[in-house]
């Protein structure tokens, strides 16, 4: 449907005024380098809540998975599950109460400055930040490719032009205004989501007819399912491919599994708990964060499972078939078609919002992990607020320069590609790190060691998705990926973050004994 | 008992219009863990004081 482009530029022009006036509101009550890096520690319950959600979902979830539950279908909620499950409830309760207690009593201010400091390790910080600062530019290019995707159309502007100054307006409040000012916008952003979110459940089940009748509908396209998904395993949009097939594996290992654990380890969203004064604030924020996880991603695989009803309707086809096989295209084309023109402009706001506070949030990790914790490692990390702003600077350009070279259809594997090498890296090393009494900083870094290696080694030379663009099995062996089914179609975080974990846990022991053995007087490392 | 709860599953499978148990599974643990962090966070939200 056509958007009235005065309209369109007015709200989107007061968005963009909002966001700023709040990025300035930030600046101006940013006064010392914590308030920078770690919000001053004192931030309220709900935003915290907002600005973990929206951050945790980005255009990717929207945009990358909702296409990916129009192609797979409704099998994409047991990720929601996860979502809810492990990265509000579990990642609070368990996690996040330690990672603030710690990181007050020790003044860590990023992810890798906390890790060097519970292991007492100035490597264990720098080898932190390089694999930030490595592999977190490759999921902030796939946020902007979301977001640039869906404001190219709309807009009517080229995608270079999009991708551009998505980048810059928010480079602008996240370098000037730090962290407070990348939650109070995340908050304001995350408030948008969940209009947007409701509202795009409520009418698209109101155009297929109410809940009985799109889902029947959908249950009934079973025979319309492609044959060449049907031969790797898929049964419909409304049930789970079958049991060990290609598409099971593709949708449990990469999509639920890797996203879904990947998520507790994420550098960006552990400082979020750090931001708290204490812990009842995270058990306030908890009430928030769970629903508004639910009515993001659950929103969004059901109604993206449910274009198939509606692109059948209207044009005879599948929604991947009118997308034109592009999978990251589903979602904004059934937005363009489907809905009236105020929730387009609703929906591109929910979407930018989703895009900015993802963005902001990775801007802001990879910028001070750059400098605070490779640059300035072995230092105090408040080395200025300068020297972080340029770092942040430099990281925006990094992933502005990547986003213009990536493929199409990237948005939800290179998501699910970075929250798996989270995963495998940080995740054993952060959980024994926050609750053991005397972790082992050997088994830390050999863990990070092991899990990157093997996370690496599985993507380039056995995960066919990724080993095959990537080229370097096929350059090496003359094949795109080593071993047939099913560990080609087996996610690098099902290898990675078992050998991570297992190399944790068996050199923790080893230390501990050690250290026993010597009845306690040796050091923890 | 038995009956009139087998019952009412058979009517919430009919009012979703979704067969596969696995999916309807899935949807009722999104509900079920959400309303968990809805009562934590109202149980505790005094818990925790530093």
């Amino acid at each position: 449907m056509a958007v009235d482009t005065v309209t369109l530029s007015a709200i989107t022009l007061v968005y963009i005024l909002i966001t700023l006036g709040l990025g300035y509101l930030g600046w101006k009550r940013t006064k010392s380098t914590e308030d920078y890096l770690v919000a001053g520690r004192s931030t309220h319950p709900v935003i915290i809540a907002l600005s973990y959600g929206s951050t945790f979902i980005s255009t990717s979830a929207i945009v990358g998975f909702g296409g990916m539950a129009a192609n797979l279908g409704m099998g994409l909620i047991w990720l929601t599950v996860f979502n809810i499950g492990i990265g509000i409830l579990l990642a609070f309760v368990i996690f996040g109460k330690r990672t603030r207690a710690i990181g007050q009593r020790l003044s860590a201010f990023t992810f890798p400055d906390l890790m060097g400091k519970i292991y007492q390790s100035h490597l264990l910080q720098y080898i932190s930040g390089f694999i930030i600062v490595v592999s977190m530019p490759l999921y902030t290019a796939a946020i902007l490719i979301g977001g640039a995707r869906f404001l190219e159309p709309t807009l009517n502007i080229s995608y270079s032009t999009a991708l551009l100054i998505f980048a810059l307006i928010v480079a602008l409040y996240v370098v000037y205004g730090g962290l407070i000012a990348v939650m109070y916008t995340d908050a304001f952003q995350g408030a948008i989501m969940l209009v947007g979110m409701t509202v795009f459940l409520i009418l698209t089940y109101v155009y297929l007819g109410g809940v009985t009748v799109a889902n029947r509908a959908l249950g009934a396209m079973t025979d319309l399912v492609p044959p060449a998904l049907a031969s790797q395993g898929m049964t419909g949009w409304t049930s789970m491919p079958v049991l060990g097939s290609p598409i099971w594996f593709t949708l449990i290992t990469t999509l639920v599994l890797g996203v879904g654990i990947g998520v507790l380890a994420q550098p960006q969203l552990v400082v979020r708990f750090m931001t708290a004064k204490d812990d009842k604030t995270l058990n306030r924020a908890l009430s928030v964060g769970g629903p508004f996880i639910l009515m993001m991603t659950g929103v969004a695989f059901t109604v993206g499972a449910l274009t198939n009803v509606w692109f059948l309707q209207s044009s005879g086809k599948i929604a991947v078939d009118a997308a034109g096989g592009n999978v990251d295209a589903v979602i904004p084309l059934y937005v363009n078609q489907a809905m009236p023109p105020l929730f387009v402009i609703i929906f591109m706001l929910t979407l930018l919002a989703a895009a900015m506070s993802t963005l902001s949030s990775l801007y802001h990790s990879m910028g001070t992990a750059l400098v605070c914790d490779i640059w300035g490692r072995g230092k105090e990390c408040a080395l200025s607020l300068r020297a972080n702003q340029y770092g942040i600077i430099v990281m925006m350009v990094a992933s502005l320069i990547l986003a213009f070279f990536l493929p199409v259809n990237i948005i939800a594997r290179a998501t699910a590609m970075f929250m798996g090498l989270c995963a495998a890296a940080f995740l054993p090393a952060f959980a024994v790190g926050v609750y053991a009494r005397r972790p082992s900083t050997r088994a830390a870094l050999a863990s990070m060691l092991a899990g990157t290696i093997s996370w690496f080694l599985w993507t380039a030379f056995v995960h066919a998705a990724e080993s095959k663009p990537l080229g370097l099995c096929q350059a090496l062996f003359g094949v795109p990926a080593l071993g047939g089914l099913p560990w080609s179609v087996v996610d690098p975080i099902v290898i990675g973050l078992p050998i991570s974990a297992a190399v944790m846990v068996i050199l923790q022991i080893r230390a501990i004994k050690a250290t026993d053995d010597t009845g306690g007087a040796a050091t923890p490392a | 008992m038995a009956v009139d709860g087998f019952t009412r599953g058979v009517v919430l499978v009919e009012i979703l219009g979704i067969s596969d148990p696995q999916i309807l599974i899935a949807y009722g643990l999104c509900i079920v863990l959400t309303l968990a962090c809805i009562v934590y966070g109202l149980l505790y939200r005094n818990a925790g004081n530093d």
